[in-house]
């Protein structure tokens, strides 16, 4: 039933590059619970697109540098 | 843990427990007599007032307890919600389908009655349950 995301994403390293910031100050900036956060960033959720730019924002790196997509072994056609 | 899910679990556990006990109580009756003369309106009404006050006062404990948090429902919670209603509606559908096969094979109204009320309480607690395990082990 869980399907892993592959979706990745460096948002812990730069909450700390960032001057550490942590998770609650992180979600409150975007508008999520903490936890959504703290989900986020252990993989166990993918963000919606509108919620990964504002992470990216409130972090002051662009999209990319966030989150990742690792398009792997499994291709279709 | 998110409001939502201890909101959840809270919730899930109080189904189980009234319904498990009102499921029980019946069973029993059922050995008894013969179906069509088991009283079960009033327990079934009755079940309501416990479940209401448990599910009232247990969210004013979580409430209270979590002030800033109380109010929270972002994506990810509107998302898990919209997963466990799914999983809830198919289950809900075989309850329902029971109990219009009973009905057209003229069954007892006590098997009626009680097909969809099982389906809804079944369907209430597998949405829980998928609820709980989303928060728990993520999508």
């Amino acid at each position: 039933m869980a399907k892993p995301t592959e979706v990745t994403n460096r948002i812990r390293a730069l909450r700390f590059a960032a001057g550490e910031i942590t998770q609650g100050e992180l979600a409150e900036r975007v508008g999520v619970t903490r936890q959504t956060i703290n989900a986020i960033e252990l993989g166990k959720y993918s963000p919606s697109l509108e919620v990964a730019f504002r992470i990216a924002q409130a972090l002051g790196r662009p999209l990319e540098a966030v989150f990742e997509y690792s398009d792997g072994p499994s291709s279709k056609g | 843990m998110a409001f939502q899910e201890k909101s959840s679990i809270v919730m899930t556990a109080i189904l189980a427990v009234v319904y498990g006990v009102y499921f029980t109580v019946v069973g029993q009756r059922m050995s008894g007599a013969p179906v069509d003369e088991i009283v079960y309106q009033p327990l079934l009404i009755v079940a309501v007032v416990p479940l209401v006050i448990l599910a009232a006062a247990s969210h004013i404990v979580l409430a209270l307890t979590n002030l800033k948090e109380a109010n929270d429902h972002d994506e990810r919670d509107r998302w898990i919600s919209l997963r466990g209603e799914r999983v809830g509606g198919y289950v809900l559908a075989v309850g329902v389908f029971a109990g219009l096969v009973l009905a057209m094979a003229e069954a007892p109204y006590f098997f009626v009655a009680h097909a969809l009320l099982a389906g809804w309480v079944l369907a209430e607690l597998s949405s829980g349950g998928t609820r709980i395990l989303l928060y728990r082990r993520g999508v």
